[in-house]
């Protein structure tokens, strides 16, 4: 089903992200993925190992021991201008778009031309989810009233002192589409540092959706299918005003 | 209905400017602790966002700077100059800059010539860039193999960009 594409002028979007993680690779596929930077460099000319560590400590009859591994699992790769970012790693992949952001259609193609490229080097894998995250950062006058521009926030009794100087709030709530199938969106908000007079809520939404093992085709069905309900969501979370700011 | 605070970071920096002492030596201030708040929440997702990973960085670079702007004179027992509020206020537009444009430094630390430098480090390639209390601004590049490459700016935004993109060019080349 075609969605209708969602565009404001003033995007708030800071980063999107398309990830999908996959049951562990073996080691030996490393060597393949060393093949990457040529085969990017054009488009991607920086790129950085990615190393995953792990730090034991144990408390035993015998004293303490603590032992610290690291193992290399994959690269990062970024654009010339930082603006777009991919990691093909041993449990997956991610492609990162930073401000600013386009629309869907070309965020999607890119994810997707750079995972056939993945899944090219890597073989065969068994995908375990995939997840599309929104981060955005809404600028609005401060001091100011969080109702006049979200729609979900903080409720407080009016015994509260009513003044917020920070908080962070993070909701869970299970999703059940029809084609995306069932997941979790995870919504965050929090304040970050701002210019004077301001104040930049943080709106990160992250949508994760399970999908064993699923072919290629199923899997970006439904990814595609996500950006309904991510535009649902995003839209339904502002007030008219916002929206007004961003247009 | 909650209504928002306003967070200005010039504020605070205004604020520690003109209360140095007892700033100094408060380690909880509500300004630190807000920012070890953003840093705490921000931390369990910085590894897989860029955006939020820049923003953490950029929170603990503004928290060293703030500690710099209330050194006392002498700070370093060597008869340092303290961090002069120009100089502070400079630094402070710089990485706001660099916040903007993802490419911060790794590191923020006072001047023993009196002002404040930011680092960039990769591998065995330095970038420097000195906001020093006498006006001048040095940009130092240099490595372990060429001689260095030392430039005077000014102030003006354009010397930022043409700092922020030698800097950049230099460090992230291959």
């Amino acid at each position: 089903m075609a969605t209708e594409p969602l565009h404001f002028e003033k995007a708030p979007i800071r980063e999107a992200i398309i990830a999908v993680q996959v049951h562990d690779l073996s080691t030996s596929i490393l060597e393949d993925l060393r093949t990457l930077p040529e085969r990017v460099k054009s488009s991607y000319p920086q790129h950085a190992e990615l190393h995953e560590s792990e730090f034991v400590g144990q408390v035993g009859p015998q004293g303490p021991k603590a032992s610290a591994h690291q193992k290399l699992i994959g690269f990062q790769f970024q654009s010339t201008d930082s603006k777009q970012i991919f990691q093909a790693r041993l449990n997956g992949f991610s492609f990162h778009r930073l401000a600013p952001y386009e629309s869907w259609a070309p965020f999607r193609n890119e994810a997707f031309r750079l995972w056939n490229l993945y899944r090219e080097i890597v073989g065969p894998v068994k995908t375990v989810n995939f997840s599309i995250r929104y981060i955005n950062a809404l600028v609005v006058p401060a001091p100011g009233k969080l109702e006049d521009y979200l729609t979900v926030f903080p409720q407080m009794p009016p015994e509260f002192p009513q003044m917020v100087r920070n908080y962070h709030m993070r909701i869970e709530l299970p999703l059940d589409d029809q084609t995306s199938g069932e997941g979790l969106v995870t919504i965050t908000q929090t304040l970050l540092p701002s210019e004077p007079g301001t104040a930049s809520i943080l709106l990160d939404n992250y949508f994760l959706y399970a999908a064993f093992g699923v072919p290629d085709d199923v899997l970006w069905k439904k990814i595609d299918a996500v950006q309904a309900v991510k535009n649902r969501l995003f839209l339904a979370a502002m007030t008219p005003e916002m929206k007004k700011r961003i247009s | 209905m909650p209504a928002i605070a306003s967070f200005d970071t010039a504020y605070l920096a205004k604020r520690r400017l003109t209360s140095r002492s007892r700033e100094l030596t408060a380690p909880t201030s509500s300004s630190r602790k807000v920012f070890a708040f953003f840093g705490g929440l921000i931390a369990e997702d910085r590894s897989t966002s860029k955006f939020l990973q820049v923003e953490r960085e950029y929170q603990e670079l503004w928290t060293s700077l703030e500690l710099y702007a209330n050194l006392a004179n002498n700070w370093d027992s060597y008869g340092a100059e303290k961090p002069s509020r120009a100089s502070v206020e400079a630094t402070a537009e710089i990485l706001g800059r660099l916040r903007e444009e993802l490419f911060l430094p790794n590191r923020v630390v006072p001047s023993s010539e009196g002002g404040i430098a930011v680092y960039f480090n990769k591998d065995n390639k330095t970038g420097y860039l000195e906001y020093r209390n006498s006006g001048d601004v040095i940009l130092a590049m240099y490595d372990n193999q060429n001689d260095p490459s030392i430039i005077e700016l000014t102030r003006t935004d354009a010397d930022k960009s043409k700092a922020i993109s030698l800097i950049r060019s230099y460090i992230t080349e291959d």
